[in-house]
């Protein structure tokens, strides 16, 4: 029987409206071919906006009883209050939830259409998200039953989107790898965020999913409590389940914002061309490797030609998570589009990605000097003109924009200045210049390539 | 078409009034609206007659286990209705229907029947019959599938009767059941009552005084939260002695007996 009162709740509450309404809500932007987990942290993300929008519509719920003129006749019903009220409740929820699981499949589609990665690190995201709409709606109910204005639902829905978009968001923009260090505690919010492109290879830690869990479970329940109990007790028993839940997620929480995400081994692990010479990329950005196979072996098969030792592959890694250098080995890390195709190099200096890959004759940028400083423009420039040097190119106009390159003057003076040398002291000096790279020495680099000897 | 009837409902009654009240008092806001009354009501249609103010609806909500009385006793099925006791299997044996009878106006009368006698913790296999047959009572049959807020004044008013008789209440409260309803209408209702007189304790509240010289079986006058009489029909109009207000004997009975009472109050 409560079977059947629960489907009459679906079909004549709002849990129609509350599907429609988050449909847009809870919809992540997200550019498919980066992967599911972008998609899923787009998602996180867009609960901010479907916060409020799930508590107004669950507020409006609980007027029904006042609105509808019916609370005399059910205060003389037998049915306890909270077996009366769940089937519309879970209504709410199964609202709330179909919403949120059609734009989980729609993801899914998406990001298996253009050939990205299905990350199996996206699934707790999902599921973290879902317990994380259960609280809004709870709450929501909690609030239409005490305050049965007609005003609330519309207010609060206003209210907490303007604390949402203008508040308490700040701490978030600064991403997981900010130098502001947002705390833990953040986290309780429910939502995550993806910006930037580390987010390709992102999983979110064990802690993060529990702790969260847990806290936005004990927000549920405190508000299940306050919209169902009749009890005297109820709302000190809501207060305690908050902040039980609140004692016990939060040293399950890490300390810092940033420590929510971790690498995933999944979305890192390399994808190769089947013949040498091999170029791979991570498998979260598998649907480049087309375009990285060709600039990658235009690049080894230079290296090969003119350097000693050369490198024999080419691999992509994550630029938030370097490994060490290698000899035999060009890293680079890639800009992918939501195409799943290649937009350019993530640090991009030059748009080209062979110039990307010769870089410091195809090393990793090594850099000890911070960013501005003359020393770390001198660096850049020497690593610029060695793959000049190697393109047998000029090397291309630098971003006006960003006064911590190099004019073209004066890297076109230093490229000149390799140049004027015997051809095997250019040579020399350009694997010089890698040797160093490789191991990370100090020292002038630009001297190394066009110092006096 | 047979009710399923429980124990319960069989075992014999330990009780003999259906609504039996001594002295009782009850508040409406802050005014005492039922004060000092004594009733006993047994099975049948009774009709609350009495001016407006009189405490009829404060009687009604108090015996619906709305209000909690606030003086002397009440017993309903032989069960005490007060703050303290679970009132849970006296609420499954009553029937309601408010003066200000609200409903969902999304669902549809089904549904809405179905929902009550849901809350009434009827048994879930008795449930679709026993929609059905309130349904049909009420003369709602080809409504049934109808929104609530489709239905007119008085279409919603029978929708009121048939949530309170969806569970074959022992005690059915009715508090103004024939507003809205068209004269046809009434005379239907008047026999679902009579029908419903066999075996329930019946209290339908009206300013009507011909559909309770009609369709009671017993007469009991309020006024200013105390009894003026209680009696069958014939006694009121036989009260009235032939002249005084009124265009039908029973009118003029109940005005000869209102009279009287405030004169003796004077």
């Amino acid at each position: 029987m409560t079977g059947r009162i629960l489907r009459v709740e679906l079909w004549r509450s709002n849990a129609r409206w509350m599907a429609l309404l988050l449909l847009p809500a809870v919809i992540g932007v997200g550019e498919a071919g980066r992967g599911l987990t972008v998609l899923a942290l787009d998602q996180r993300q867009a609960l901010f906006g479907a916060f409020p929008l799930a508590m107004g519509v669950a507020a409006w719920h609980a007027r029904r009883d006042r609105r509808s003129g019916v609370e005399e006749l059910l205060a003389t019903m037998p049915r306890p209050r909270w077996q009366r009220v769940l089937p519309g409740a879970v209504a709410l929820v199964i609202g709330a939830f179909a919403a949120f699981l059609l734009t989980c499949l729609v993801n899914v589609a998406l990001v298996a259409n253009a050939g990205g990665y299905l990350s199996t690190a996206s699934l707790p995201i999902v599921a973290v998200g879902a317990v994380a709409l259960l609280a809004p709606v709870a709450f929501g109910l909690a609030v239409g039953r005490w305050l049965p204005f007609m005003l609330v639902p519309p207010v609060l829905i206003l209210y907490m989107a303007m604390n949402l978009f203008f508040g308490d968001t700040e701490a978030y923009t600064e991403g997981p790898d900010a130098s502001g260090e947002p705390p833990g505690w953040l986290l309780l919010w429910g939502t995550l965020q993806s910006v930037g492109t580390e987010f390709d290879f992102a999983a979110i830690t064990a802690r993060t999913h529990l702790g969260q869990a847990l806290w936005l479970v004990a927000l549920a329940a405190a508000g299940i409590i306050l919209y169902a109990t009749t009890r005297p007790g109820g709302r000190a028993a809501a207060v305690a389940v908050v902040a039980v839940g609140a004692a016990v997620a939060v040293p399950v929480l890490p300390d810092r914002y940033a420590e929510a995400y971790a690498l995933d081994p999944g979305a890192t692990a390399p994808v190769c061309t089947p013949r040498p010479p091999r170029v791979c990329v991570t498998r979260a950005h598998r649907a480049a490797l087309p375009d990285l196979s060709g600039p990658g072996r235009e690049a080894l098969a230079i290296l090969a030609a003119k350097l000693p030792d050369p490198p024999t592959s080419v691999t992509e890694i994550s630029y938030a998570d370097p490994p060490a250098p290698r000899a035999d080995t060009v890293h680079i890390a890639l800009w992918v589009g939501g195409d799943g195709r290649l937009r350019g190099p993530v640090l991009g200096i030059v748009p080209d990605i062979r110039w990307e890959l010769l870089l410091g004759a195809g090393t990793p940028s090594c850099a000890d000097p911070p960013p501005g400083t003359p020393e770390r423009r001198r660096y850049d420039l020497a690593r610029l003109v060695a793959a000049a040097w190697l393109l047998d190119q000029d090397p291309p106009p630098a971003d006006p924009g960003d006064p911590a390159l190099a004019s073209r003057t004066e890297s076109l003076a230093a490229y000149q200045a390799l140049r004027r040398l015997p051809p095997d002291q250019q040579r020399t000096r350009v694997a010089q210049l890698r040797r160093a790279e490789l191991a990370c020495d100090s020292g002038d680099r630009l001297d190394l390539l066009t110092g006096p000897r | 078409m047979v009710r399923s009837v429980s124990a319960g409902e069989t075992a014999p009654t330990t009780y003999a009034w259906a609504v039996h009240a001594q002295q009782l008092r009850v508040r409406a806001g802050r005014r005492m609206a039922v004060d000092g009354l004594d009733l006993a009501l047994g099975e049948g249609v009774h009709g609350l007659l009495g001016p407006n103010g009189a405490g009829k609806t404060t009687l009604m909500r108090a015996l619906a286990t709305v209000l909690r009385p606030a003086g002397g006793t009440l017993s309903v099925l032989g069960q005490r209705v007060n703050g303290r006791l679970d009132l849970r299997r006296l609420r499954q044996q009553i029937g309601y229907l408010p003066q200000d009878f609200g409903f969902y106006r999304r669902f549809r009368v089904r549904e809405f029947v179905e929902y009550i006698a849901w809350l009434k913790q009827m048994p879930a296999r008795d449930v679709p019959g026993a929609v059905q047959r309130a349904i049909d009572r009420v003369g709602l049959t080809d409504r049934a599938e109808h929104r609530m807020r489709t239905l007119s004044g008085g279409m919603r008013r029978r929708v009121g009767v048939a949530q309170a008789i969806v569970n074959d209440p022992r005690v059915l409260l009715l508090d103004e059941p024939t507003a809205g309803l068209d004269p046809d209408q009434r005379l239907q209702f008047r026999a679902l009552l009579r029908e419903l007189a066999a075996d329930t304790c019946v209290l339908v509240a009206t300013h009507l005084v011909e559909d309770v010289a009609a369709a009671c079986t017993d007469v009991v006058l309020l006024d200013e939260g105390r009894l003026v009489f209680q009696g069958v029909p014939a006694d009121l109009a036989a009260a009235a002695g032939g002249d005084g207000p009124g265009d039908s004997p029973t009118e003029r009975g109940y005005s000869e007996l209102m009279r009287r009472h405030r004169e003796g109050l004077a």
